[in-house]
């Protein structure tokens, strides 16, 4: 009865990547981490000698502390991909604003047309959502 | 990158990073173009959010608004892009703060054309001005001279130093890979350059102080500054070598 609820968070985690990965709104490189965490859970509920005998032969005083390990482990993995997902983020908006500029300064002058310059009265007409970012010194 | 073959009729270009600089940017605008007539102008202004954008197109010179504020980094970056689509072949790089003087620019010019380098670095303590810094601030500087100085194989004494003279090499580089970070696109820029198989070489010049403020001499301004240097030098030296350029003579 008491493994019943493993079952329950596996397939709830199963459910909630899927119905994501169809919507488009997480791409797979993300799901890999609770799929693993998936099969993990269903392993150590299908055997439930399984993870005392783990924990102990890996040194573990308790059961329990071996799951708490495993699991921040894991947060910090992920936190570090996503460290490592936002960077490359980031360099990618950034080569995209310098390209912009180029591109509206290559444009005013070959066309002669001067668009309007970014002041503190026309900023409104322009497209950013960004409010003025304070840069590092 | 002249793909479509129109043959570039100026070839030097001054790129002038601006970050709401309205106030120093028109008579830093006069005095370059006065001085140094012979080369285009382009300003990249960096998010400002005052009227940069609008003085320097009022004196008729390019200008790059860029959407939100990258840092002097990108800016920089932007310039050297830019640069190479449009074919220029020299780029001056220089501040919007009045710290270098455009009559000074000459010296780095003589300098590339003696010693065929890709990068000249207009540097002060050279011989030419006087200019002082002291305590941290000062080690930080030497640590830094003397450990660029072997990894690009030339004495320099001014490693911070936003003076730059680049040729064709050296846009082509900087435009694909230019650090952003803080002092990377000082420091970095110059490991870059001498992996890369780049020649670079320095011509002294004097410098004025800026025209905004004095430099800060608070001693815990000036440690951060000795450990964001170290660990940005670090980080250059000890990231994997680029591809090196090719050989294009």
């Amino acid at each position: 009865m008491s493994y019943v609820l493993p079952f329950l968070f596996v397939i709830a985690t199963i459910t909630t990547m899927v119905v994501l990965m169809r919507r488009r709104v997480m791409k797979e490189r993300f799901t890999v981490w609770w799929a693993l965490l998936s099969v993990g859970v269903v392993v150590f509920a299908v055997f439930p000698p399984l993870l005392p005998f783990v924990a102990e032969h890996l040194g573990f005083q308790t059961p329990s502390n071996f799951v708490f390990f495993v699991a921040s482990i894991m947060l910090l993995l992920m936190s570090v991909q996503f460290s490592v997902e936002i960077s490359q983020l980031e360099e990618k908006t950034r080569t995209l604003a310098e390209q912009l500029g180029i591109l509206r300064a290559q444009t005013e002058q070959r066309s002669g047309v001067t668009t309007i310059a970014l002041t503190p009265e026309t900023v409104q007409l322009v497209d950013t959502t960004t409010d003025a970012t304070e840069a590092e010194e | 990158m002249q793909s479509l073959g129109a043959p570039p009729i100026h070839r030097r270009l001054i790129v002038l990073p601006a970050w709401n600089e309205e106030v120093a940017i028109g008579g830093c605008l006069d005095e370059i173009m006065d001085v140094l007539p012979d080369w285009d102008v382009v300003v990249v202004s960096d998010g400002s959010t005052d009227h940069t954008s609008l003085v320097a197109r009022a004196k008729g010179v390019a200008v790059i608004d860029l959407p939100f504020n990258l840092g002097v980094g990108g800016a920089r970056r932007a310039g050297f892009s830019y640069a190479v689509r449009e074919g220029y072949t020299e780029v001056l790089q220089i501040d919007a703060d009045g710290q270098h003087d455009p009559a000074e620019v000459h010296h780095l010019v003589e300098v590339m054309d003696e010693t065929q380098a890709d990068v000249v670095v207009g540097a002060r303590f050279a011989g030419r001005g006087e200019y002082s810094v002291a305590g941290p601030r000062k080690w930080a500087m030497k640590l830094l001279s003397a450990v660029l100085s072997r990894v690009c194989g030339t004495q320099l004494t001014d490693t911070t130093s936003g003076l730059k003279l680049c040729g064709p090499r050296a846009n082509a580089l900087y435009a694909r890979d230019y650090p952003a970070e803080y002092l990377g696109d000082t420091v970095e820029a110059l490991v870059i350059a001498a992996r890369s198989g780049l020649v670079v070489r320095q011509a002294g010049v004097s410098m004025r102080e800026r025209a905004g403020g004095v430099p800060s001499h608070s001693p815990v301004k000036a440690a951060v500054f000795l450990i964001r240097a170290m660990l940005a030098l670090a980080i250059a030296l000890t990231r994997p070598a680029k591809m090196r350029m090719q050989e294009s003579s």
